[in-house]
């Protein structure tokens, strides 16, 4: 497979899109990403209305997209009635994890999403992002909540940057990483402390620009909880997306309307927090092992892989960082002024 | 006894060192490895290519410990990494000790452990041909009501 095979089929995606684009109209919208200018467009109101909530307030000024950051397309069948037609790579061309190893070079990034049916294109050199999937009426609500996941990490890498699987919440000088797999408490903590004040940056994924000191941006103004969760946090019930899909989907929350005060923005990064529901609140200092074992893996595999830079950059980030384990009691204020605590003092 | 050279794979497998323990990934079959003390001072000795017969000598010395336990111990937990795929035969590497790049921890030699992580797995695909169909797309599963 040639670099050009890639070149090609980008290509060819951007005329799909420029197609259903015309089929039914576009929007763009732009957003800040990082301190930098992220254009998003989409082809049809249904895609827009999914996944825009997730991407923070759009800006409201006028825009110029030639001189964005990062330019993404996205479209998908049902609603375009463009199809994407026959993928050019043999099935065994997918890696393990969904990245199309023959359209992959140094340039051009693509990934199928087995999970969810969806296209992720890249390219590097100009650091445009296309992304399809059949029927954006069927957008798994995980997707909804934090889109264009692979897209906006392939460009983070591409500028220093690297997502995260991770929450982080601020105070007034500094923030706070939540790491862990499924289930730690990452979303509970992050939006624990979102009600008692501190600023969220985010409950699954968020930005981390290598130090000194390192910065963690927020990505996205969503977050998922499970339903228990939710009942203990209630107060969060007036921003959930999916209220009438409770009975098999998490929560999705979008918190940029009554919480915008508090939510989004960026924050130096002060300490790793590896949360551990225990029924009893306790700090006790984490070794860079045990922080990286509970940041690199739901990172890398949750990013394809993501690059070839990603376990270097999280280790040197855990070597680096004061890190610590989370012990959660029950008492949420409690559990919040620990965080607040790590986050002005580590 | 043939000693042959083994090196750590070197097509799908991440692993980085943070004082006396390594984090390896294996993004092939989903799966990851915690190597905390001897067990990381082994994989290190390894990254490179080496023998067993090599990378015992050399730990022995460093750890000041038998060389018949710590060979005993290092040839079975490199029979763990090979069965994990996670070591491969090494047909460059020449097994001389003085290549072995060994880090070892001022600390007393212990049965090495690998601590195996498989709750990553679900996220592998493990036959690409059998998720897509004749158009080369995965579809979604019908939709609960």
């Amino acid at each position: 497979m040639t670099a050009s095979a890639a070149r090609q089929y980008f290509a060819g995606c951007g005329t799909l899109f420029d197609a259903a684009a015309e089929a039914c109209s576009s929007y763009d919208r732009c957003y800040t990403i990082a301190g930098r200018q992220v254009v998003v467009r989409t082809a049809g109101a249904e895609l827009t209305t999914r996944t825009s909530p997730a991407l923070a307030q759009p800006s409201t000024q006028q825009f110029d997209r030639t001189a964005s950051d990062l330019v993404v397309e996205m479209w998908d069948s049902a609603t375009s009635a463009v199809p994407i037609g026959q993928a050019p790579w043999d099935p065994d061309d997918l890696g393990p994890l969904g990245l199309v190893r023959t359209y992959c070079d140094d340039r051009f990034l693509s990934a199928v999403d087995v999970h969810t049916a969806s296209l992720s294109l890249f390219d590097r050199a100009t650091s445009h992002g296309r992304f399809w999937l059949e029927d954006a009426r069927r957008m798994a609500y995980w997707q909804s909540a934090s889109p264009l996941r692979l897209i906006l990490s392939w460009w983070a890498a591409s500028r220093g940057m690297q997502l995260t699987h991770a929450a982080a919440v601020a105070g007034p000088t500094g923030a706070v990483l939540l790491v862990g797999g499924a289930g730690a408490g990452k979303s509970t903590t992050s939006l624990t402390c979102l009600l008692d004040g501190m600023r969220f940056l985010g409950d699954d994924y968020c930005l981390v620009a290598p130090g000194p000191p390192p910065i963690v941006h927020s990505v996205y103004t969503t977050a998922k909880l499970q339903r228990d969760a939710l009942d203990r946090l209630s107060e969060l019930r007036r921003v959930v997306r999916n209220t009438d899909r409770l009975h098999r989907e998490k929560a999705i929350l979008d918190l940029a309307g009554p919480y915008a005060d508090l939510v989004g923005g960026s924050a130096p990064l002060r300490a790793i927090a590896v949360p551990r529901l225990t029924g009893q609140l306790r700090i006790r200092p984490a070794t860079p092992g045990t922080v990286i074992r509970a940041m690199a893996p739901s990172t890398v595999f949750g990013l394809f892989g993501a690059t070839e830079r990603t376990l270097a950059v999280l280790a040197r980030l855990a070597a680096d960082t004061p890190g610590f384990v989370l012990e959660l009691g029950d008492d949420a204020g409690e559990v919040a002024r620990a965080v607040a605590a790590l986050a002005e003092t580590a | 006894m043939v000693d042959d050279a083994l090196s750590v794979r070197d097509s799908g497998v991440i692993h980085e060192r943070l004082d006396d323990e390594v984090i390896v990934i294996d993004l092939e079959h989903g799966m990851y490895y915690a190597l905390v003390g001897t067990a990381a001072d082994i994989w290190t000795s390894f990254t490179r290519g080496a023998t067993v017969g090599a990378v015992a000598a050399t730990l022995a010395r460093g750890y000041g410990a038998s060389l018949d336990e710590v060979r005993a111990d290092v040839s079975s937990f490199t029979s763990q990494l090979e069965a994990a795929g996670l070591l491969v035969a090494s047909p460059t590497a020449h097994g001389d000790a003085a290549r072995v790049a060994v880090h070892v921890s001022p600390a007393q030699w212990e049965d090495p452990v690998l601590e195996a992580y498989g709750d990553m797995a679900n996220l592998v695909i493990s036959d690409p041909a059998r998720v897509v169909d004749e158009a080369g797309w995965p579809h979604l599963p019908d939709p609960e009501p």
